[in-house]
């Protein structure tokens, strides 16, 4: 329990790359005495899960199939005649791809920012006592606590002082800063999972503490940092108020923002279109995600992502 | 001190990212919010400094306690209970249920999660629009269409909420599950314990931090929410959906009073702080940070 | 410590590098705003008349000045939106555009606020400023001189379907001399063709300054203070507490709650405009609204969502009677959009040729024949090809007789939204009093209680 509560701050299983495994185990093991023995209980639980996997599904169908619609509506319905036009009609310079490069550039851009911050950062914090962790970790966690939609309002305001509207810089750095603290959090907790010994052997071998940092402790913690990795990304490919308020001429506008004009312009006419695009704006994160799910483990990014 | 100094500057360049693009907005808020700058007029070149008026406006405002009420509203069904409770429901039935069932729900419940904020709000628009699934599934039941986003705005974006959010919950409660003991687990059965009995006394008890944990972390992202509600409602009809997160915008882009949206967001910080500060007071009692 | 140097720059080398890929990406990047002319306006599907226009003269403009760039920012966003989007590029001197398409309501708070430059030295010298009518003049005029060159100006009417109004027993040519006839038609409407919408007029603040210009102006100008009513025209003050404002609600508050509207849900979607002028009326699903004189355009352009032949036939035109029928006997409110330099311009000079490009005979027939609104230019009145681009020219020109202007100050815009608030709580079921009440507290906390003047 204890292992549990050390590492429970944000979320217990990021900081647990093994409960896949475990999760694993328990799946195994199906007829346990604590699987549902009455038929009763069993079939409670069943149509609890099926209820709950048609609310799901239900609202997530549209998105599929009035993208392959001729003729899209708000409902759900199988085309009657199947077709790639809504693709076709927006895989333009100007409302897909141009957007979805800038998109990858403010994710990526600010994913490593955000991964070479929170590794440098977490390194001390994990490997050094000092009676400055604690309030830097407390800090830390507190500034993951402060609602940064709200924060909107004054960043424009202080960004117009400081001529950072329409700057692709200025969100990128304020994307990574508002993502930092969760990533340091995270950082540290992989970090600490790493046995100090071998970088006890390195230092005894006159290695700098960059360069244990850099050849040993790193590596060990590749899982992890991937997590970390996707846990930024998603957020930062997501995010549409931050570019909506910051970015103001349309070249430089990501997917989330180009979407949103699109849905506000012709969204309720081109549902198809529409839909279309949702999937493509949507895949890039759906695939990493699922790709990451699959090499780290079910869980391995079981929470942090905000919402 | 050299020592110290030798040690902690890698912690430098996170430092001062944060304290740039987070501190500096935090204390921008405080400071706009005691002027009246606005987005266009005379005030937007050269504001005055007014004191505390926009904090007594908020108190005159009667859009304010609405918004104050329909935020509590929106964090205490969506994400407390509803997405706390069901989150819970699913990690323990998933616990035991068959794979390829587990599999199929605990998919569908995450790529509602997984895909972006923005696209989780069309497809909820798009459900409870006038001619939407929603009132198609009405008509199968001959059922009366309801203009969901307009008659009932507020259960229309909890719906969504629930529908978007619970993944998260879901995971942090099956991976809290997945370190429960089972040889107690195991024990209790053979001593007679029915499932109610084991969830109650060994899985509660086990995964009681996470469940503080996660409620006190989907209060604070439920409460900032924006794009769904932007998206779905735009906060109206009228005022009847505007959060916090929707008012602050609307105040301060739409009708331009940038100072008085700096001081909608001092009082949601101030809200997060709070909740921050509970926070960590509970994870020191539980000895959280006990890793040094 | 030498390796660390290494680890270090390595690292600083990647950063920059990644950084300078981030400048590339977004292609307008910073050092080349030199010589580049920024043009930032609005494009729909609904409106591409600036964009084909901008499009054109940019060709026209870039050949004639080797080495500046037009670089075109058009917004799609709905007007309201266009606005806050305008309004937040402005106020950065990096973002701020050079040349600006702007509604006529906000110039004098953008003007307050610093944003626009006096172009009073450059139409001054203008061979073709003395082409533009004194009124058109007005709508780019501030306080202290010219802001903006207007491109077009526009009025609102009654568009009604004559095909439902006989079915209904009413006869057509149809024009009510007060309130209560168009209530009348609106309710026999109801009454004698079910399933049809019997009329519309715009409340909430989706559609923005469309509430306030193409619904409640109509109604305001027309009660007892006449061009007063919203604010008096010499002090400037604000009128509050006036029986003509709550008398407007009233109206606005008839309609709806006796359903002669549509559902206040669909009002209250930005997009109930184009789904009125494309959707409703030429499906013949509703009877009447009260709508701009652009709206035959959608009907007129071949290929649009909205063409629709027969609108000569089928739809007629009335102009906006007052509330009693007392002099002039109608009202109608007039804006226009104008084309400005904005004042952090680094190269105002170029901009002012831009815009004369712009704005040139040639150029305007061609905005206006896209977007369909009135023209400011005497030139072009005169052309045939003006008069002609859509059938309904003719009738639209007696309305502007009747014309009122909204107040050119800084407040303006913040009052307007507060109207459209006011408006708004009336379809969602608050009385005219209560609403009213709430618009005066708003305008004495905007405009100050020495700004505001109580009139019975």
């Amino acid at each position: 329990m204890s292992d549990i509560t050390t590492n429970a701050v944000t979320n217990t299983a990021l900081n647990q790359p093994l409960s896949a495994r475990n999760h694993k185990k328990a799946s195994a093991r199906l007829q346990t005495p604590t699987s549902p023995r009455h038929g009763v209980s069993a079939f409670f639980a069943y149509a609890v899960l099926i209820l709950v996997f048609i609310c799901f599904i239900v609202p997530m169908l549209w998105l599929f199939l009035a993208a392959f619609d001729k003729n899209a509506s708000f409902q759900t319905k199988i085309p009657k005649q199947w077709t790639l036009g809504n693709f076709s009609t927006i895989l333009n310079t100007q409302t897909t791809f141009r957007p979805m490069w800038n998109s990858a550039i403010l994710a990526f851009v600010a994913t490593f920012i955000v991964i070479t911050f929170a590794v440098l950062a977490a390194y001390p914090l994990s490997r050094y006592q000092s009676r400055f962790n604690k309030p830097f970790l407390y800090t830390v966690l507190f500034g993951t606590c402060l609602p940064m939609t709200c924060l909107m309002v004054p960043v424009y305001s202080l960004f117009v002082t400081f001529h950072l509207i329409d700057s692709i810089i200025g969100t990128i750095l304020f994307l990574a800063a508002s993502s930092l603290p969760m990533a340091i959090w995270m950082t540290k907790n992989y970090m600490d999972s790493v046995p100090m010994s071998l970088e006890e052997a390195a230092w005894v071998d006159g290695a700098s503490m960059m360069q244990t940092l850099g050849k040993i402790v790193v590596p060990l913690m590749k899982p992890g940092l991937a997590a970390v990795s996707i846990f930024v990304l998603m957020g930062t490919w997501g995010n549409f108020f931050v570019p909506y308020m910051i970015l103001i001429s349309p070249s430089k506008q990501p997917a989330s923002v180009s979407i949103y004009s699109f849905f506000g312009q012709n969204g309720l006419i081109a549902y198809g279109q529409l839909a279309a695009f949702s999937l493509l704006y949507s895949a890039p994160v759906v695939l990493l995600y699922a790709l990451s799910n699959h090499v780290l483990g079910t869980y391995s990014l079981a929470g942090g992502i905000k919402g | 001190m050299r020592e110290f100094s030798k040690r902690y500057w890698p912690t430098i360049p996170g430092i001062i990212l944060m304290a740039a693009f987070m501190l500096g907005p935090v204390i921008w808020a405080f400071y706009g919010s005691l002027t009246n700058v606005s987005l266009t007029g005379p005030r937007a070149q050269n504001p005055d400094f007014i004191g505390l008026k926009n904090y007594s406006h908020l108190f005159t405002d009667p859009a304010f306690p609405k918004s104050i009420w329909l935020t509590i509203v929106f964090v205490l069904l969506s994400a407390v209970v509803a997405q706390n409770l069901l989150g819970l429901l699913l990690a323990v039935l998933l616990e035991r249920s068959n794979k390829i069932i587990g599999r199929a729900v605990s998919t569908t419940v995450v790529a509602a999660w997984v895909m972006p904020e923005l696209v989780s709000a069309f497809a909820c628009y798009a459900f409870f629009s006038k001619a939407g699934t929603m009132n198609q599934i009405l008509g199968v039941f001959g059922l009366h269409e309801i203009e969901w986003l307009f008659a009932f705005p507020m259960a229309s974006v909890i719906l969504a909420n629930i529908w978007r959010g619970t993944a998260y919950s879901m995971m942090n409660y099956q991976a809290a599950i997945g370190e429960v003991d089972h040889s107690l687990t195991e024990a209790a059965v053979v001593d007679g314990a029915n499932s109610w009995q084991v969830f109650a006394h060994i899985t509660v008890p086990v995964i009681k931090q996470t469940i503080v944990t996660n409620m006190m972390l989907i209060t604070l992202q439920t409460m900032s929410a924006f794009t769904l509600i932007f998206v779905m409602t735009a906060g109206g009809p009228g005022t009847k959906s505007m959060t916090l997160p929707v008012f602050a915008y609307k105040v301060a882009f739409k009708y331009g009073d940038i100072g008085y949206g700096c001081a909608i967001a001092v009082v949601m910080l101030v809200i997060g702080a709070i909740f921050g500060v509970i926070y960590i007071r509970s994870m020191k009692n539980e000895k959280g940070l006990s890793n040094e | 410590m030498k390796r660390r140097n290494v680890i270090f720059s390595a690292l600083a080398v990647t950063l920059s590098a990644t950084m300078a890929l981030a400048g590339c990406g977004g292609s307008g990047s910073s050092n080349s705003s030199n010589q580049t002319l920024k043009v930032f306006y609005q494009k729909t599907d609904g409106f591409k008349a600036f964009d084909i226009i901008a499009q054109k003269q940019k060709a026209v403009f870039e050949k004639a000045h080797p080495g500046v760039k037009v670089e075109l920012q058009p917004v799609s966003a709905q007007e309201s939106d266009y606005k806050t989007k305008l309004s937040l590029a402005q106020r950065s001197s990096e973002t701020a555009p050079d040349v600006i398409y702007q509604d006529s309501d906000s110039l004098q708070a953008d003007v307050d606020a610093g944003y626009l430059l006096n172009m009073q030295k450059y139409v001054d010298k203008w061979e073709d400023w003395k082409q533009f009518t004194p009124t058109a003049k007005n709508i780019g005029k501030g306080k202290d001189g010219f802001y903006g060159v207007p491109i077009s100006t526009d009025t609102r009417v009654i568009w009604y379907n004559r095909q439902i109004f006989q079915k209904a027993g009413i006869a057509v040519p149809w024009q009510p001399k007060n309130w209560d006839e168009i209530l009348q038609a609106a309710r026999t409407i109801k009454k004698n063709v079910p399933g049809v919408i019997p009329m519309n007029m715009f409340v909430g603040t989706a559609v923005g300054e469309g509430t306030t210009m193409q619904s409640f102006d109509e109604l305001l100008w027309g009660t007892g203070l006449g061009d007063n009513a919203l604010s008096d025209r010499k002090t400037g003050k604000w009128v509050v507490g006036s029986k003509g404002f709550s008398d407007s609600l009233k109206f606005l508050k008839t309609i709806y709650d006796e359903k002669l509207t549509p559902e206040a849900s669909e009002e209250f979607d930005p997009n109930i405009g184009t789904k009125i002028s494309t959707e409703l009326l030429p499906q013949g699903k509703m009877a009447m609204t009260v709508d701009g004189s652009w709206m035959p355009q959608t009907w007129v352009t071949k290929g649009s969502a909205g063409e629709w032949p027969q609108a000569r036939e089928v739809m007629g035109i009335a102009n906006f009677p007052t509330q009693h029928g007392q002099k002039p006997g109608f009202t109608t409110a007039a804006g226009g959009w104008n084309i400005s330099i904005s004042a952090k311009s680094q190269k105002p000079d170029l901009a002012f040729d831009f815009i004369k490009l712009l704005t040139s005979k040639e150029s305007t027939i061609e905005f206006l024949t896209s977007s369909g609104n009135s023209t400011v230019r005497k030139d072009v009145a005169e052309d045939a090809r003006y008069k002609n681009i859509n059938p309904f020219m003719e009738d639209l020109s007696t309305s502007i007789q009747y014309a009122h202007f909204r107040p050119t100050v800084a407040e303006y815009t913040k009052i307007s939204s507060e109207i459209q608030k006011a408006t708004e709580k009336i379809a969602t079921g608050t009385s005219a009093e209560e609403a009213a009440k709430a618009y005066d507290e708003a305008v004495i906390d905007i405009a100050g209680k020495d700004m505001t003047v109580t009139e019975k």
